[in-house]
Order: C-alpha cells, then structure tokens, then sequence
C-alpha cells in the first residue's frame, strides 16, 4: 500500500490503515507528517500574525519542524512505555507513524488562517477557537490511533493519551515548587 | 430461499483485481488533488506573511492587507515609564534602546496610524535622553506617522526633552513637567570617609582624570571644565525644544532655567499644547492621522519584558544587599537631564 493511501485510509477507513502501517512500520512517513504538521501551524501563525518570539523566515520554520517531530517522539515514546507496564502489546513504530498521520489534522490550520484572516482579521479569539479546534481533532485522532495500535477501548485510549499531559504539569508545579522554595530560602537569606 | 448473485457477494468477499486497482486509483488521484490544495494554501499563506505581515514587518502605505481587508486604523500606545538610561541592550531590559524599539516595533504595525508617548517620567542620562529624541524623530520621519506626547504625573527635564520631538504635547492641568536644564551630580563624601580612617590615592595620567571624585573637594578649574560641559548640553537642549516645537529660543529662554511648571502653567508658557486626558491624546492621534470616527487604542505589551519584569521582582539570586541597593538609588553619577525632584 502506497503512503498516498494509507493517508487517505487514514481518514477514510482507519482499521484498514492501521493494519496497513502495523506491518509496514512506515517511520519515514510519520516523521514527514509531523514536520507537516509543524510547518502547517507555523505558517498558519505567520498569517495570523502570531508568531512570536519567532520570526517569519525559513530558520524558524525549521525549528518548529523540528520541535514537532521531536515533541511527537516524545510524546509515543511516554505513551508506548505506559503501554508496555500495563502489558499491552503493540509497535512503537506504527504507534509513531500513526500519532504523526495524526498530526497531519494540523494542515487545516492553514487554509482556515486565510479564512479568517479575510473574513475578521484581527479577531484573536477566533483564531485562539480555531487552533483550539483543530487541537481537539487532533487528540481526538490520537486517541483513535493509540486505539487501534494497541486494540484497547475508547476509553482506555484516551485516559492513555493525557498520562504525558499529566505527567507533564506534575513535572511543571514540581519544578514551580522547588523554584518558589530556593527563592524563599534566598529571600530569607538576603533579609538576614 | 434466493440465492445471491455472484458479482453482489463480490464487495463482501474478495474484491475483484480491476475493482481494487481502480479504488487505488481513485484514492491517489484525491490525495494528490488534497496535496496539491495544501501546497497553494502554504504559497498563499506564504505570500501573506511576507507581503501584509501583522506586526512583524514593515508595512507600505495603502496596503490593507489581502482584499484591501486588513486591519482597522488604530492609535498604538507606548509607554515610557521610569528615570530613562541606556542600561541594557538586551530585548527585555528597561532602557532607551527598549523604547526606541517598541515605538519603532509599533510605527511598523500594520494599522497604526498614529503613536500616543504616554510618558511619565523625570528625565535620566543625557545619552539615553537624546537615543531616545532621534529615534522618535527619525520614526516620524521614516513612517510619516504623528506622535503625540501624553504627559502624566512628572514628564520633567529629560521627559519633556523627548516629549518635545513628538507632533503635540497633552498633559494634565497638574502634571509636573518643564525642569529644562542639565545636572552633574557631584557629591563630596571626604567628611565621612576621613571618620572611618578611608583615603583615596589614585594614580592619575593627568591632572583631571578623576574630575567629579567624590573623596576631595572639587577645583575652581574641574568646575570650570564640568560647568562648561553642562552649558553645551544645555544649549543642546534648547535646540532640541526650539526644533521639535518650532519655537525661537528667545522666547524659550527664560522659562527654561530649571523651573518646574504645573500643566495648567506650560500650557500658558507654550511649553505643551493641550491640557487633557489619555481620551483627549487619543481624539487629538485620530484627528492628526485622519482616523474617521473614534480610534481604537493598539496597546501592545512586550512579553519578554513583562515576563523579565516578573523574574527580576522575584530574583533574590545575586542581589545586592540592602546597603548596595539604597546607595544605588542615589549615587548614579554623570550628566543628566533629570529633575531631581523631592526623594
């Protein structure tokens, strides 16, 4: 099966892709589907003018290449351990080629940028609930992927998908903590 | 009971080698027709970004954006708040070079007609000071775009010194503004160091090298030399009010020999031209930039520097003692054009 059609499967009939990627692995197209994805919100950021800190030009759209792939390794890697110690089998690579066809939903992002660009240019709550949008779908299609590498339910699925998320504030108000307490103990020695 | 024809149970069996050829078939010719979609969305929006950019880039005049359906005319909103130095080159640091860039950041802005200077401030270093003037004028120059002072509560000596480089003046009838002079801060501290048995001896290449010292008191020829110093830059002053507020010098002359002014009082003394609020300042923008109707005010926060901000407030790492930080409030030496003002 071509990588044409096992997007196309992907959308269209995601048991018949799923066993198509299971047996062939296809690495190379996840990771070009998540660059596609990085480059999707990129672009769609500049037209929306908000891409600080970074700035319009191909350096940057790299980076957030980059960024997208290496999150996304991050992210099957978290999610294919968390399956591992609940004894669940499955492939890591499909997980990952599966996770980035995932991503591909990120490529809505650009034609619906210049939608409402043109149709209400500066409204920032509406490009926030468009990103937010396609956020969801694309969890939405996470889910269904971790789903159908792993044969698990739904719901198992998508408590699956938010360990990482969850994993990921614990490790933020951890570190916020021990911030607060080095300042509190610097504070503390700067009044003595 | 019926039976069922062969080619029906086709689909539900094995389906036949033209019928799945002809299903790939299909399916490449709508991935390529969805590829292609997305490669002219990523031109499009490429040709976007680079040709009507919001806030990144310059702008060119008349240009709207995409459909002539870009953003609505605004009035940007700068704030100058603080004693006003070069202390930093850093994107997130507080100092002229800051400001100059953020009004600069804000004159490329697609849709800001106009710049409203919201500046309360005493004034600072001369440098920073003058940074600071050119770049406005050199902004107005640049973007044809009015700039207009908002003074608050102090907009004194280096404060009304930039103020002068802007279009109009509004201040409130009690804001505290005019102190046009310079000052050297030379302080003598040889009382103090001599009780706790401290001497400098520095070793000097020339008689003036450690002119201003504080250990010794200061001679009639130091005097002389900084006294002419502060007489130029005072002259320079002059100019710059006389060119940015077009008016001749022997008529300012005698309003600036160092003298406060309430805002009620430069209005009289032709040292601001409207008396009046941040309504007042945004009304005169719209009016100078030809804005129809009421202009929306583009307040544009850097967020490096709020989150800086954030971090310096709370960063005890490295601080300096509360011994250090008491002497640095008032022994930052060097020529000024600040008012000192009450501490």
């Amino acid at each position: 099966m071509s990588a044409a059609e096992v997007v196309f499967d992907y959308f269209e009939d995601h048991t018949r892709s799923a066993d198509s990627v299971r047996h062939s692995r296809p690495v190379a197209l996840g990771l070009l589907c998540f660059a596609i994805g990085g480059v999707s919100v990129f672009m769609a950021q500049a037209v929306l003018g908000k891409l600080a800190p970074f700035s319009f030009d191909l350096v940057s759209m790299v980076l957030m290449a980059i960024w997208q792939i290496a999150q996304g390794l991050a992210f099957t890697a978290m999610l294919h351990l968390v399956m591992e110690f609940e004894g669940i089998q499955g492939s890591a690579a499909s997980l990952f080629a599966l996770m980035g066809l995932a991503d591909l939903v990120w490529a809505l992002a650009v034609p619906l940028a210049l939608v409402l660009r043109l149709v209400a240019p500066g409204s920032g709550w509406l490009a926030t609930s468009a990103f937010i949008l396609i956020g969801l779908l694309s969890l939405g299609y996470r889910a269904r992927s971790i789903q159908d590498n792993y044969q698990v339910g739904a719901a198992r699925a998508w408590i699956t998908l938010f360990v990482p998320y969850v994993a990921l504030v614990v490790a933020m108000l951890l570190v916020f903590t021990v911030a607060m307490v080095t300042m509190f103990k610097q504070f503390m020695q700067w009044i003595s | 009971m019926i039976e069922q024809p062969n080619d029906l149970a086709g689909p539900l069996t094995n389906p036949p080698e033209h019928h799945v050829a002809g299903t790939r078939r299909v399916k490449r010719r709508l991935m390529l027709a969805v590829v292609g979609l997305y490669v002219l969305s990523l031109a499009a929006a490429a040709v976007v970004a680079i040709r009507a950019p919001v806030g990144q880039k310059g702008k060119k005049d008349g240009d709207d954006g995409v459909l002539g359906m870009g953003a609505k005319e605004t009035v940007g909103w700068v704030s100058i708040h603080g004693v006003i130095y070069n202390d930093g080159t850093r994107t997130w640091d507080k100092g002229a070079y800051q400001w100059a860039r953020r009004i600069r950041m804000m004159a490329e802005t697609k849709g800001v007609k106009a710049i409203i200077l919201d500046i309360n401030s005493p004034g600072g270093s001369v440098g920073a000071v003058q940074e600071l003037y050119s770049q406005i004028r050199r902004v107005r120059k640049e973007f044809n775009i009015p700039i207009i002072a908002l003074f608050g509560d102090i907009s004194a000596s280096g404060g009304y010194y930039i103020a002068a480089a802007c279009d109009r003046i509004v201040a409130h009838p009690g804001t505290l503004t005019g102190s046009i002079g310079v000052i050297f801060s030379a302080d003598n501290v040889e009382g103090l160091f001599s009780k706790i048995g401290f001497k400098s001896d520095p070793i000097k290449s020339g008689p003036h090298k450690d002119i201003g010292s504080w250990s010794r008191p200061m001679t009639k020829e130091e005097r002389a030399i900084l006294q002419s110093i502060i007489d130029d830059a005072y002259e320079q002053f002059l100019t710059a009010i006389s060119t940015g507020r077009n008016m001749p010098m022997d008529k300012l002359r005698p309003l600036a020999d160092g003298r406060i002014y309430s805002g009620a009082q430069a209005l009289e003394a032709g040292l601001v031209d409207e008396i009046g609020d941040s309504d007042t300042a945004v009304e005169l923008a719209g009016k100078l930039a030809k804005i129809v109707g009421k202009p929306k005010v583009k307040r544009e926060p850097d967020t490096r520097q709020m989150f800086m901000d954030l971090f310096a407030e709370s960063r005890f790492a490295g601080a300096k003692s509360p011994v250090e930080w008491l002497a640095g409030l008032g022994l930052r030496s060097g020529l000024e054009y600040r008012w000192a003002g009450p501490r």
